[in-house]
């Protein structure tokens, strides 16, 4: 009986407490930040919350992306190591493709041209003057092998790289008023320059030489042109004159001419006032 | 509505309910943890305001607790309530807090009444209804703490008996019995508020 009245008292006691709380939830309260916690500790607790968690990710994600990426690369690599060992032992058995011509250093566009102008001349040599030498018919094979000995003769002609130099080096020297005896001076290294591989090969080039008439070394001597030096002989010399479009070899009979001729001189121009002409007229 | 939509709403129901949240943060999912706060952090204040504590000792209490949490979500089991495991953590410390500075716990209730009635300048019903929520609180401050815990965990947290013995650890008919006489108290102390 006592634990009915019990229940009783407990049923109206929790309905009354309810109904308590529902009037008072309704109610506005005047100051509800008092029952609530402040807006610092609530960054404070979230920041926190967020630092806890916020390393380990991170480290998930570092881990998983450095795998893959080694796995692919070290196949690849070793294919790539493969192809070219393989490409490279191939191309070392195939024969070397070399030109002989232009394997020759120190041989510039002047030089292979000489060596192909030759090469074309002593093939119409051959063929002009067939009787005089009595030759079997020679095969191709046999005139382009010529050809390349010809060709091997002629390609120490490197060696007047230095005249070719002088050249280049005079050409670029400014001309203030004695164009004249630049040019001059430009003509004779070309001459020297031409004429010393000829010395070796005189079917080559025929230089015209003729003697220097009186009439000629009068005018000469009036206008007072450059001549250089070519060679002496026991009973005569040889010059040239630098003529204005032109240079004339000359040799001079040492009867009638006498020339200052020194070590000096032999390198440099000279002017005709120089030259002595002993059978004055 | 089809089946497909039930399993959906149970689904969404699922996943927004505490103990999933509590999981969800665990894995690293810090809005979950927003989320719980965000549900709780109210509960978890009052009941400590309640039980008469200055507002600077409560907000001191409530970081704790939920620091307490954020150290326990990797090994949160969902075997029972979050709320359970939540106010298991608030008590303890709130006993913690009281064993070491009895003293400070109690505050004088004098001086919110004044401060009320001071304050009041609202109308017949507002002022009537602030002075039964000052009463009520006054009322719960001066049980005795067995029947205030009890009374708070049940009244504002929600809490069953059953779970409210979990927490407490506490027989099922002890928390009955404080939760009797704390509403028998409490009635009596507001006869003068209440017609």
């Amino acid at each position: 009986m006592s634990n009915k009245t019990d229940d009783k008292s407990l049923e109206q006691d929790e309905a009354f407490i309810d109904a308590l709380y529902d009037d008072l939830s309704q109610a506005p309260s005047p100051d509800s930040s008092l029952e609530e916690p402040s807006v610092e500790l609530d960054n404070k607790i979230l920041a926190a919350a967020h630092k806890a968690v916020g390393a380990k990710p991170k480290l998930v994600v570092k881990a998983k992306a450095k795998k893959p990426a080694f796995t692919w690369f070290k196949p690849i690599a070793s294919a790539a190591s493969l192809i070219l060992v393989v490409s490279l032992v191939l191309k070392q058995g195939e024969p070397p493709v070399i030109n002989e011509m232009t394997s020759q250093p120190g041989i510039d566009a002047t030089v292979k041209k000489e060596s192909q102008q030759a090469a074309e001349q002593f093939v119409m040599e051959q063929q002009a003057a067939p009787q005089a030498v009595v030759r079997r018919p020679e095969s191709a094979g046999q005139i382009s092998q010529q050809m390349v000995a010809r060709q091997r003769a002629l390609a120490p002609q490197a060696s007047l790289t230095p005249a070719a130099k002088e050249k280049k080096t005079l050409a670029r020297v400014k001309i203030d008023g004695s164009q004249d005896l630049l040019t001059a001076e430009l003509a004779a290294v070309s001459d020297r320059q031409v004429a010393a591989p000829l010395e070796k090969d005189k079917r080559q080039i025929s230089v015209k030489i003729r003697a220097l008439e009186e009439q000629e070394y009068l005018a000469y001597r009036k206008q007072n042109l450059a001549w250089s030096w070519v060679e002496e002989s026991s009973d005569a010399y040889v010059i040239d004159v630098m003529l204005k479009d032109e240079v004339r070899r000359f040799l001079l009979a040492k009867k009638k001419f006498r020339l200052p001729i020194e070590k000096e001189n032999k390198t440099g121009l000279l002017r005709f006032e120089l030259i002595q002409y002993l059978d004055k007229p | 509505m089809s089946r497909l939509d039930l399993q959906a709403r149970q689904d969404i129901a699922q996943q927004e309910s505490d103990e999933s949240l509590m999981l969800a943060y665990g894995k690293g999912d810090a809005r979950a943890f927003d989320r719980l706060y965000q549900r709780h952090k109210v509960m978890v204040y009052r009941y400590f305001i309640r039980h008469n504590l200055s507002t600077a000792v409560a907000e001191e209490l409530c970081h704790d607790t939920w620091l307490k949490v954020i150290k326990a979500r990797q090994g949160y089991q969902a075997n029972a309530l979050f709320r359970t495991f939540l106010f298991t953590i608030a008590r303890r410390l709130l006993m913690d807090y009281s064993s070491k500075k009895s003293t400070q716990l109690e505050q004088p209730l004098a001086a919110e009444v004044e401060q009320v009635q001071t304050s009041n300048a609202w109308g017949e019903d507002r002022v009537k209804n602030q002075l039964l929520q000052q009463a009520l609180i006054q009322q719960i401050a001066r049980l005795p703490f067995e029947q205030r815990e009890v009374f708070l965990l049940k009244q504002e947290a929600g809490f069953s008996i059953e779970q409210i013995a979990t927490i407490t650890y506490q027989h099922k008919e002890k928390v009955k019995s404080c939760w009797r006489y704390a509403l028998k108290k409490i009635r009596t102390g507001l006869g003068a508020y209440v017609e």
